[in-house]
Parts: structure tokens; sequence; C-alpha cells
């Protein structure tokens, strides 16, 4: 069963069309790029997916879910349970420090209180001693990590990342997409990039493709994948 | 992490902002709660002083002061009545008790009056040493009275001429002290009681001593026993039957040269005049508690103007609507609940360190370890006025459109 199934899958924004998706799929434990020029609908194809932006047709399954199906509050304990989000802004919560913002994703996703997994998961992006730091504390590099480390310590199945490279220099382009694979890996989880940054292409394989326009979306797989 | 704790830190961020919110509903709930303490003591006291009289009758005047001398002894009398008058409202059909009361004299600013011990009675007060007062110049004195002068049965004092302090002494007439009456937190607690018949008797050897006369004792003996044109101060009646309400005021203004004055209505005009001023500071402090609600308000819209982006990261991470919902309530109710508790604190410290340090109020027995059972709905009212203003900036984030936010980012 593929974690990500979509079918049919149209939207429109002010009565333009901007996403058309005829079917697209996404293997568990493989990983995605969302590819596309600015304005291409990425954005919106990942709030469709987390269940923040209801689009106009089409299906979409999560892990078998029908995540429109669902009511709000049932689509917030799916998106909290299956769903780590990178924002592109990372928009780590000012008034908490490092841990606990680690520690909100993990109460609002419905896990336990885990000091350790909190600690844990700060230590794999290196930030094993700056748990009580307050975001403003934090160089720009080191609130990317904490971000990424937020949307892991829920060991979700999907990691959604949206234009996680685009402001970064070459250097840290790759040692985010390095650190994004890496936590993936370490959870078993499906990472999906979205990005109009062509330096990513290389690292990830499978694509899918948004044209401008809302022309319908092209998908390419790359190698190792069971045709 | 919690609701309770994630509401912490966002109240510790805006530190300032919460702080002033809190102080602005302490202030306002700490002013109400000190009216209503004060209020509600003043008028029990009121109340208690003016228990079991019914009617006072006096010399023509303004009513409000004949009740305010002669229950409260806060105001000169109107005047005097003759002896026979008072004594033939005693033997009224209608009249179930006449307590005669005679005034003139102090001791060191406490009124010395000259009544009967049924007065004792009738203030539900007790002796707490010695006796009551049988022959004249004994007095009983209250407990104020003996605490403050430092009185103890068999000590002699002189009186004063007049009401206040600082009037000539009465010499060679001395009062001797032969008992004390338990505290009472009433009027009672501050006078110095005596047999009519040595207020008559003072006043006679004061106007002789002026006047030069020289009488014997024998004659002053006899003049005290048969007096011809003897005066009391006033009278508290007490009525025989609720008929006696309708006729017996009635009569006495219309038919003789006294002055009848019912407590309840005079003290019902009384606190209706005085009721303006409470009602002004009390809607002073519902205008407080009011304004901290909307400024709770402000702050809480403020911070979900501000915190948009917060709160759809929140939604992003899996909270439902209702749990941000609950949040910024959870805010307003603990700023509520904290402004609310420092108030009452605040409002019964204030009235307790008042009735300790403000004589006046000493002497009312003002204290603040009274809960009036108006204060849970005090309670109540500040938390419906805090949830109140959170539910806008609620109801806002609760509708807010998480995907159009996080785009605009
Ligand atoms: N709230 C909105 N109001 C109007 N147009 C919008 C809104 N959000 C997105 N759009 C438009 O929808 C299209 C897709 O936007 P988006 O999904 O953000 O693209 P991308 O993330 O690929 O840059 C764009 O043309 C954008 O201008
Ligand atoms: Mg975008």
């Amino acid at each position: 069963m593929p974690l990500i199934d979509v079918t049919g899958l149209r939207h429109a924004i002010a009565g333009r069309p901007v996403l058309d998706i005829p079917h697209w799929s996404v293997e568990s434990g493989r990983h995605c790029l969302l590819l596309g020029p600015s304005g291409s609908g990425k954005t919106t194809l990942i709030h469709a997916l987390a269940g923040l932006k209801r689009p106009d047709q089409g299906r979409i399954l999560l892990d078998g879910q029908a995540v429109w199906d669902l009511a709000a509050a049932g689509r917030d304990a799916l998106r909290g349970r299956l769903i780590g989000i990178v924002f592109q802004t990372l928009h780590l919560v000012p008034a908490l420090d490092v841990a606990q913002n680690l520690h909100l994703a993990r109460w609002l996703a419905g896990l336990p209180r885990d000091t350790r997994a909190v600690a844990g998961a700060l230590d794999r992006v290196g930030l094993g001693n700056r748990l009580g730091a307050r975001p403003e504390q934090l160089s720009q590099g080191e609130k990317q990590r904490v971000a990424i480390a937020r949307a892991v310590v829920t060991a979700p199945k999907l990691i959604l990342a949206d234009e996680p490279t685009s402001a970064l220099d070459d250097e840290n382009c790759a040692r985010v997409l390095d650190l994004l694979l890496e936590q993936a890996e370490v959870c078993g989880a499906t990472l999906l990039v979205a990005t109009h940054d062509g330096r990513t292409r290389d690292r990830i394989a499978d694509r899918l493709e948004l044209p401008k326009l809302g022309a319908p979306a092209r998908t390419t797989l790359g190698e190792g994948h069971a045709a | 992490m919690n609701i309770p704790s994630l509401a912490w830190a966002y109240l510790r961020r805006s530190a300032l902002t919460t702080c002033l919110n809190v102080a602005l509903l302490a202030l306002g709930t700490g002013t109400i709660v000190v009216l209503i303490l004060v209020g509600t003591q003043l008028q029990d006291r009121l109340a208690k002083d003016a228990a079991g009289v019914d009617l006072v009758v006096g010399a023509k005047g303004s009513p409000l002061q004949l009740i305010l001398s002669a229950l409260y002894q806060i105001d000169i009398p109107t005047g005097n009545i003759p002896l026979a008058q008072a004594q033939a409202l005693a033997a009224d059909p209608l009249v179930a008790q006449a307590i005669p009361l005679a005034l003139g004299d102090s001791f060191r600013g406490f009124r010395i009056v000259g009544t009967d011990p049924a007065f004792v009675a009738l203030r539900q007060a007790s002796v707490a040493a010695g006796r009551l007062w049988q022959a004249p110049m004994e007095a009983t004195v209250g407990w104020q009275v003996a605490q403050r002068a430092g009185l103890k049965v068999g000590d002699r004092f002189n009186g004063n001429h007049g009401l206040s302090a600082g009037g000539a002494e009465h010499e060679g007439m001395p009062y001797t002290v032969v008992g004390i009456l338990a505290p009472t937190g009433g009027v009672i607690d501050r006078l110095v009681l005596t047999p009519i018949d040595s207020v008559w008797a003072v006043h006679d050897a004061h106007h002789h001593h002026h006047d030069g006369d020289d009488h014997d004792e024998h004659a002053h003996e006899t003049e005290a026993a048969q007096p011809p044109d003897r005066e009391v101060t006033s009278v508290l009646l007490r009525y025989r039957s609720p008929i006696a309400a309708a006729r017996l005021p009635r009569r006495i203004n219309a038919e003789s040269g006294m002055q009848a004055a019912a407590p309840a209505v005079e003290m019902t005009r009384l606190l209706s005049l005085v009721g303006v001023g409470t009602d002004t500071v009390r809607g002073f402090g519902l205008l407080l508690v009011a304004s901290s609600a909307l400024s709770i308000f402000v702050a809480l819209y403020n911070a979900t103007q501000a915190r948009r982006y917060d709160l759809a990261v929140m939604r992003a991470l899996g909270a439902t609507r209702t749990r941000i919902a609950c949040l910024l309530l959870t805010e307003a109710l603990a700023m509520g609940a904290t402004g609310t508790a420092l108030g009452l604190a605040l409002g019964h410290g204030a009235v307790e360190m008042a009735g300790r340090l403000v004589p006046q109020a000493r002497d009312m027995g003002i204290t603040g370890l009274q809960f009036p059972a108006t204060e849970p709905y005090l309670l109540i009212l500040a938390a419906a006025l805090s949830v109140l203003a959170a539910l806008v900036p609620a109801i806002h984030a609760y509708r807010a459109d998480v995907s159009a936010v996080l785009s605009r980012g």
C-alpha cells in the first residue's frame, strides 16, 4: 500500500487552475521531490496532503486513509500522528525554548511526554547542548536544525518539507538536504521535498513535476523503484 | 507540555501586558470588595444599634438628627422634652417599652447618658466587671471607655459639660465606676451609663454654681426627688402592636410639642443619600473591572494577530481548533483568576488594615476577615468577563484559515 495515493486531484485558485494531478503515489520509505517553479502549486499540494487545504476535486489517501473524508478533528489527529512538517520560514514558537518546541510537537501529536526522545532528536541534529536556548538566541542554521528535529520527534511516517533549501547557499543547501534524508532514514519516514531549487535534483530520484499554469503534473520514478 | 504550561509561556513572554491586566483587575475587584465589606459591616452596625427601637421621641427638629443623636450618639440632640410627657408615653397602651435618655455631659469625649438599666438589655450588652448602676452618681461604663480611660471598678471621675471633649469640668460631683460592660462592637461600648438622676443632679449643681446660689444639701435632695420641670433628651420606644406604627408617630408629631422619628425610615433615607456616594465608588470599581476585561480582550486580540503564525504552526503540528481556542481561554482565565484573587486579597487586606489602624474603623469593629456571600459572584463575574474577553479572539483563532496564514507566512 502506498503511503501517498493521489487520484484525480484538481484545484483552482480564484478561477485559475493550479493543480491537476491525474494520479500520483509514493511508496512507503521512498523519498520524492516535488518540483515546480514558483507559483506552480507546490505549497497548495502540501497543504492538501496535510489536510489543511481542501482541494476542489480528487481523492488523497494517506496511509490508506482518505484525508478529506475525515472530520476536521480527525484530520488534525491524522496530521499530528502521521506527518512532520518543515516550513520554509521554519517558524519555531518563540515563547518556548528549543526543547519545549519539540515537546509541543509531541504533545500536539498526542504522544506522551518523552524527555529522552526530545533530547535524542536534538542530539541527532547536533544541538544536544542547546535544549534550553530560546529561538531568538539561535543562528539561522541552528533554527533550521531545530525545525527538522521538531518535524521528526513525533516519529512521523511522512516528512513534508516546503522549500527547505531555497534561501540557503550551496554548502548549507547540501547540509540541510543531508540532514533531512538522514533523519527520514532514522525514523523510517518518507520525505517529500517541495522545491524550485535545481540543486536538490540529483539527491532524490523520484519526482513529481508541477508545470506552470495548472497543466497536468508529470511523475518520474528513479532507480530501484518496483515498476 | 499541556495547555496551562503553554498558556504560562505566552503570558510570561508578554509579562508587562499580563501584569497590567492582572493589576487592573485586582484594583477593580479590590475596590468592590472594600465597598462590600465596609458597606455590609456599616449597615450591620447601624441595624444593630437600632435593634429593638421602633420609634425615637425627642424635641422638634430634624428627624435624622434626632435618630443620629439618640441611637448612634453622633449628632447633637435636637433639644429636651418634659419628663412628664415622656412618662405619659411610657404609660400609653400602644407602647410596650419606653427607655428615657438624658444627655448633656461627657467624660473625655465619651457621652454620659442618664438612662434605665433596661437600656443595657436593649443593646444586648452584659456586665463584664462589677454591676449595673443603681444609685445616683454611680456609673457603669462601656468597654472602650474603660479601656481608653483606664477605668476600673471603684474609680471616680468628673464629667465635663457638653457632649464633646473640652467642656468645663464639673468639679465636686464625681461619678463612681460600679461596673464595666463587655464589648459589643456597638455604640454602647463608648457610653458612660448612669441614672437619670445623676444627670439632673450634675445639671442642677452646675446651674446653681453658676447662679451663685447657696442651696443646702437638703433642699437640693428635695428638688431632685420632686422635680417640677424635669426634662429628658429623648425616649426610645418599642411598639406593643403594629397598629402603633400607624398611629403613634402621627399623633405625637401632630398633637404634642415633641417629635417622633422612626429609625427604619430615617436610616433608609440616610443610606439612600450616602448610597449615592458608595454607588459612585462601586461604579468606579465596576468600571475598573470592565476596563480590565477590555484590556484583556485587546491584549488577547493583539496576541492572536501577532501569534497568527504561531497558532497556524500549532495547527500544522496537529493541534485541533478546540485546543487553540482553549489555549486562549486559559490565558484569559488565568489572568482573570489571578487578578480577582489578588483583588480579593487586596480588598480584605486593606479593610483589615483599616480595622486595625484607623481608630474610627476600629471602634466600629470593622474587619477584613469577613467573607460576604456576594464574593463568589464577584469571582464568577470576573471569570465570565475574562472568558468573554477571550471569546472573540478564540473564535477568530478557531476559524482561521491555517493554509492561508502559512502560505502568506
Ligand atoms: N491565498 C491565496 N490567494 C490567492 N492566490 C493564491 C493564494 N495562495 C496561493 N495562490 C496562488 O496559487 C498559486 C499556487 O501557489 P503555491 O501553491 O503557493 O505555489 P508554490 O508553492 O509552488 O510557489 C500561485 O499562483 C499563487 O499566486
Ligand atoms: Mg510555496
